[in-house]
């Protein structure tokens, strides 16, 4: 009987081609797009820990303020954890951009050449991938770093700037304008003498414990390490450190000075008695004053001693000089630059497979609504069948038959196209390849994902038209033979003021309201798809427009050595990079310690009091921190845990920032009344670069905030298409279906005298209050999800937070473009009304 | 005997919709029989037809069949005894519309284990030559011809037919009486055929009237007519 069955299947399916490979189509286009995504989220992630391996990745890094000497290096390695120079200089390359230089490496971070090869002679040079996809260089051109041409002799990645950010406060990356590049030892150090680097040198090592010790051992250690201020050269080093350092060696000249006058006074003393001697026996009263003065004089002296030591104890305690050589200490885990690419996608291959569950039990409901309308066609049939012995499972086989093979062929051609065509994987793989620094990667294949994209979709297609059919094939023989309906929804209705066609209308649609209720719940998935696209664009445009509105400064100074005097135009500030944690992240927030008149953030209700702070909009709106709240951030470097109660919050959007009063800043770092290390201006100060950790400008932060929307504007558009397209093609399915079940009806109307455009009041624009409603509950919820899912898991790893909010306008906007899809759709089945002549009356009788 | 039924009670509805439909039906069909039950509508014929067919729930009473008793199958048991006792044919034919008539005629042939040879049966109703074809191109005739066939190739021991000609005209109504008689003699199935149709008491051996939900006439047709020589069809 199966084999009669499955051609009757077959023959449904070139009955209903149309719409059956409209159904296929996305489902193939669901199943790859969802395959594609999560196989290259897999590959992303497999292959990162391939890489990982294969490149050697540090276990962590640590920045120093000078290098280590022999004997500490020493005291590291003998232990058996493994240790790389990996110094840099930052360089203006072409004019306009900035390529961060180190020397090769030899043993951790390593490169991946992706095309060419090492640098051999002293002018060339492996540039990031990323920065030459973004600036077209391709293997043996020729870039200008600092003065110096260099021939790019290969391009690559490395593991440890997987994230190529230039600092790793930045919100994101911005490749066109920044890179990294490898050059020989012996370049590297001509470059140094070169003085035209942008900042000062920066003495980064990376490490491997090789298990010999933790994380924390191993900072121990290196907080250990002091530094000896005569073993530094740098000028700017040395008048910062004899500024910081005068007052204290005047006070200390000025005691030594005191005990050396005490110590003369009481040795001219002893000379003078020494030489009264041989007066004694005329003046022995001069005698014993001389020898009471010597006594007092060299009391004075001891005294004087005593209060040098002292003082000496005293100086060393009130000018603590904290010569600690480590700068910053940063886990692998807390590298925002390392493994971020897996981070990223993690998302993807999560999102895929619930998104791929959700489309394929839409499209499986589509399908069981065109099985139950087959099945009331053909009722008697099947109450024929059954008074002959056919039993339920038979038939409900024989009207799953088709559904099942249509989503498992469908399933499988998704599947083949998601993994195995340059369309799938490796097109999904583009966006990550496209933003962060990969190296070369195979695409990697997964059992499961196979197994995923052809049975999952049979699997739920059984799973929901057995749901849905069952209870249709429940019924009793007789039933099915008189063709007997369930009392018609909305029968009861009797409103009676209200016109014929509303209440026909309504009954209708209650008539049918399984498929209005599909209609609601494609809406719903397309909704969740377009919502997302808004939620992406404008996160993109408010974070690329509020980025650049709301700085109002032009620059901002990060001084390793400042100045004694601020820069003239210039408002001194401290900045210190704290952090806090984000869900499994960890971000930089800049705690800022700013003057009361400052113009640059407007902030009207400043901190007067120890505890309190004014926060940035982006770190209120990433971690939900409104005024009153209380907040902690951790000072990793000082091993402190800092809480503030919030007395504003600054529209502020590029960076997290949490800005204090400049003197109680200094105050809770124990710093100088006058110590700055940043300052903001609206011009070029033209401040040394010798003096510099960085400099951020406005353009820098202009361009950065175009990267968002560069990098997501393709994205963007396919999901808002995707959107449109699910719930155009769900909503003509339904209605069409809705059109031909009630073909009988209509054609009776027609009889009747009833012209089209009636008809479609009366058996179609039913609809347009289930979509009406639907859409205006479905708006608010898909954008409720979206706001508890966006920030946590969408955009979870960016480091600056944005409003959620959209303007009225955007509703209303999507909530026209579906009523306008709806008047479309429903002008386009005016045509298929047309099509119900009323001779269908008389073919339905027999 | 084949079909029995005693003090046979079918009710529909409640409180003022009640109505009684079968009010203590009797009925004994032999073997072989062919039976036919007439009345007007409304009369309980087509429920009583159904009742024995499994097809309705019986309120009281018995009905054996082939001396099992049937009123109180339920589920699989009750698909079961359709598909080992019973072949059904109707008005309207029912037959799968996107099925050919062998496909149709097939889709029953498996639930036998005893099925009768489809050439065969093709042949004696003269359809092979509309084997390959579709319902929709077939006259109503020979649809119903494909419904019978459907009805007989698993071979059943008694056959429920209700109002067979009842969409058919004069000719065509004569051609499938004249089928089930031959039917009944070549195989001896036994036969019950629900009808308004006054005329075709006159070719069975049994005649059953119903009114209001009693037997009102039950008698044994001594001038049995053959089908071909019925009048006023």
């Amino acid at each position: 009987m199966w084999k009669v069955l499955i051609k009757r299947a077959v023959r449904d399916l070139g009955a209903n081609k149309l719409r059956y490979l409209a159904l296929s189509i996305l489902i193939i286009f669901s199943i790859y797009m969802v395959v594609g995504m999560m196989g290259a989220a897999i590959t992303v992630i497999e292959q990162t820990d391939v890489k990982d391996e294969e490149l050697n990745v540090e276990d962590g890094q640590f920045t120093v303020f000078v290098p280590l000497s022999a004997y500490e290096r020493a005291a590291i390695t003998d232990t058996g954890v493994d240790l790389e120079e990996e110094f840099y200089l930052d360089f203006k390359a072409n004019d306009e951009d900035i390529i961060r230089v180190f020397k090769v490496r030899e043993n951790i971070n390593l490169v991946s050449l992706i095309d060419g090869e090492m640098p051999v002679s002293d002018n060339e040079i492996v540039l990031e991938r990323r920065y030459c996809e973004d600036n077209k260089i391709n293997t043996g051109d020729t870039i200008i770093i600092g003065d110096q041409e260099f021939t790019v002799s290969g391009i690559g990645a490395t593991p440890d700037y997987n994230n190529v950010l230039r600092k790793f406060s930045d919100s994101s990356v911005e490749s066109s304008t920044f890179g990294v590049g490898f050059v020989t030892s012996e370049s590297y150090i001509n470059m140094r003498g070169s003085e035209n680097s942008l900042a000062s040198e920066c003495y980064t090592y990376s490490y491997v414990l090789n298990d010999a010790m933790t994380d924390d051992e191993l900072r121990d250690i290196l907080e250990d390490n002091k530094y000896n201020v005569d073993d530094i050269d740098d000028v700017y080093f040395r008048e910062y450190y004899s500024r910081m350092t005068s007052d204290r060696d005047e006070l200390l000249d000025g005691v030594t000075e005191l005990r050396d006058g005490a110590s003369d006074l009481y040795d001219g003393v002893v000379e003078l008695h020494d030489n009264a001697e041989p007066l004694a026996p005329m003046a022995p009263d001069l005698i014993a004053g001389i020898e009471e003065l010597q006594d007092g004089a060299g009391e004075l002296s001891d005294g004087m001693n005593e209060f040098y030591d002292e003082t000496n104890d005293l100086i060393d305690e009130v000018f603590e000089i904290d010569n600690t050589n480590l700068t910053e200490f940063i886990r692998r885990a807390d590298n925002s630059r390392i493994d971020a690419a897996a981070d990223d996608v993690q998302i993807n291959k999560n999102a895929g497979l619930a998104v791929g569950v959700l489309l394929m039990i839409l499209f499986s409901y589509v399908i069981s609504v065109f099985v139950v309308h087959s099945i009331d066609k053909e009722s008697a049939v099947i109450g024929a069948l059954y008074s002959l012995g056919v039993k339920k499972r038979d038939l409900m086989f024989s009207y799953i038959m088709l559904p099942v093979l249509v989503a498992f062929l469908s399933g499988v051609a998704g599947t083949l196209i998601g993994l195995f065509t340059p369309l799938g994987i490796e097109a999904e793989m583009a966006d990550a390849l496209g933003y962060y620094s990969m190296p070369l990667i195979d695409v990697i294949i997964s059992p499961w994902l196979i197994v995923y994209g052809v049975v999952l979709p049979p699997v739920i297609s059984i799973v929901v038209n057995v749901l849905v059919i069952s209870s249709r094939l429940k019924r009793t023989p007789l039933s099915l033979l008189r063709s007997e309906q369930k009392a018609a929804k909305g029968r009861e209705l009797n409103f009676k003021k209200m016109k014929f066609m509303n209440l026909f209308r309504i009954r209708q649609m209650l008539r049918e309201m399984r498929i209005g209720l599909t209609v609601v719940f494609g809406l719903f998935i397309s909704l969740i798809v377009a919502m997302l696209a808004v939620n992406i664009y404008m996160y993109c445009v408010r974070y690329n427009t509020l980025s650049v509105q709301n700085t109002n400064f032009e620059y901002m100074y990060l001084y390793k050595y400042p100045e004694e005097e601020v820069p003239e135009g210039g408002y001194e500030a401290i900045v210190q990079t704290c952090n806090k944690e984000f869900m499994s992240y960890t971000f930089d927030v800049e705690l800022v310690g700013i003057r009361e008149d400052e113009p640059f953030f407007g902030i009207d209700n400043m901190p007067s009091s120890k505890g309190e702070a004014a926060i940035s909009s982006s770190f209120a709106y990433k971690y939900k921190i409104a005024i009153g709240d209380v907040f902690t951030i951790n000072d990793k470097e000082n091993d402190t845990i800092y809480a503030f109660r919030v007395t504003d919050i600054v529209d502020y959007s590029a960076s997290m920032m949490v800005y204090l009063n400049i003197d109680d800043m200094r105050e809770l770092y124990g710093m100088d009344d006058e110590y700055y290390n940043a300052v903001f201006s609206d011009h070029d100060l033209n401040v040394e670069t010798g003096r510099l950790y960085s400099v951020l400008s406005k353009d820098d932060i202009r361009r950065s905030s175009e990267v968002f929307f560069n990098q997501m504007r393709s994205l963007i558009y396919t999901l808002a298409v995707a959107s449109a397209v699910i719930f155009a093609m769900v909503m003509y399915l339904m209605m069409k279906t809705m059109v031909d079940r009630s073909a009988f009806n209509i054609s009776i109307v027609k009889v009747f005298g009833y012209r089209n455009n009636e008809v479609r009041k009366m058996y179609l624009d039913g609809n347009f209050y289930i979509v009406a409603l639907g859409a205006l509950l479905s708006i608010p919820l898909t954008k409720l999800i979206m706001n508890l899912v966006y920030p946590s898991y969408l955009v979870g790893n960016v480091g600056v937070g944005i409003s959620q909010a959209f303007p009225w306008y955007v509703y209303v906007g999507m909530y026209a473009a579906i009523l306008v899809l709806y008047f479309i759709i429903n002008n386009v089945l005016i045509f298929r009304i047309r099509k119900v002549t009323p001779a269908e009356v008389l073919k339905n009788r027999e | 005997m084949h079909v029995e039924t005693k003090d046979l009670r079918k009710s529909y509805g409640e409180g003022g919709s009640y109505v009684e439909v079968l009010k203590g039906v009797n009925v004994k069909i032999e073997k072989g029989e062919m039976c036919v039950i007439q009345g007007t509508s409304g009369s309980g014929k087509s429920t009583l037809l159904n009742c024995i067919g499994g097809l309705d729930e019986v309120g009281s009473g018995s009905i054996k069949v082939a001396g099992t008793e049937i009123s109180n199958l339920k589920g699989e048991k009750l698909s079961d005894y359709r598909r080992d006792n019973l072949g059904f044919i109707f008005q309207f034919y029912n037959l799968i519309p996107n099925l050919t008539v062998r496909e149709n005629i097939e889709v029953c042939r498996y639930l036998s284990k005893n099925p009768l040879d489809i050439d065969e049966l093709l042949t004696i109703l003269n359809m092979k030559e509309q084997e390959k074809k579709f319902p929709s191109q077939l006259s109503g005739g020979q649809q119903q011809r494909c419904a019978i066939a459907r009805a007989l190739v698993k071979n059943p021991e008694l056959l429920l037919c209700d109002e067979p000609t009842g969409a058919l005209d004069s000719k065509t109504s004569r051609d499938i009486l004249i089928l089930l008689e031959q039917i009944n003699k070549k195989y001896g199935t036994t036969m019950i055929i629900v009808t308004h149709n006054n005329s075709i008491k006159n070719m069975v051996d049994h005649v059953i009237y119903l009114k209001d939900g009693q037997i009102s006439k039950d008698y044994i047709n001594e001038k049995k007519v053959p089908a071909a020589e019925l009048e006023d069809l």
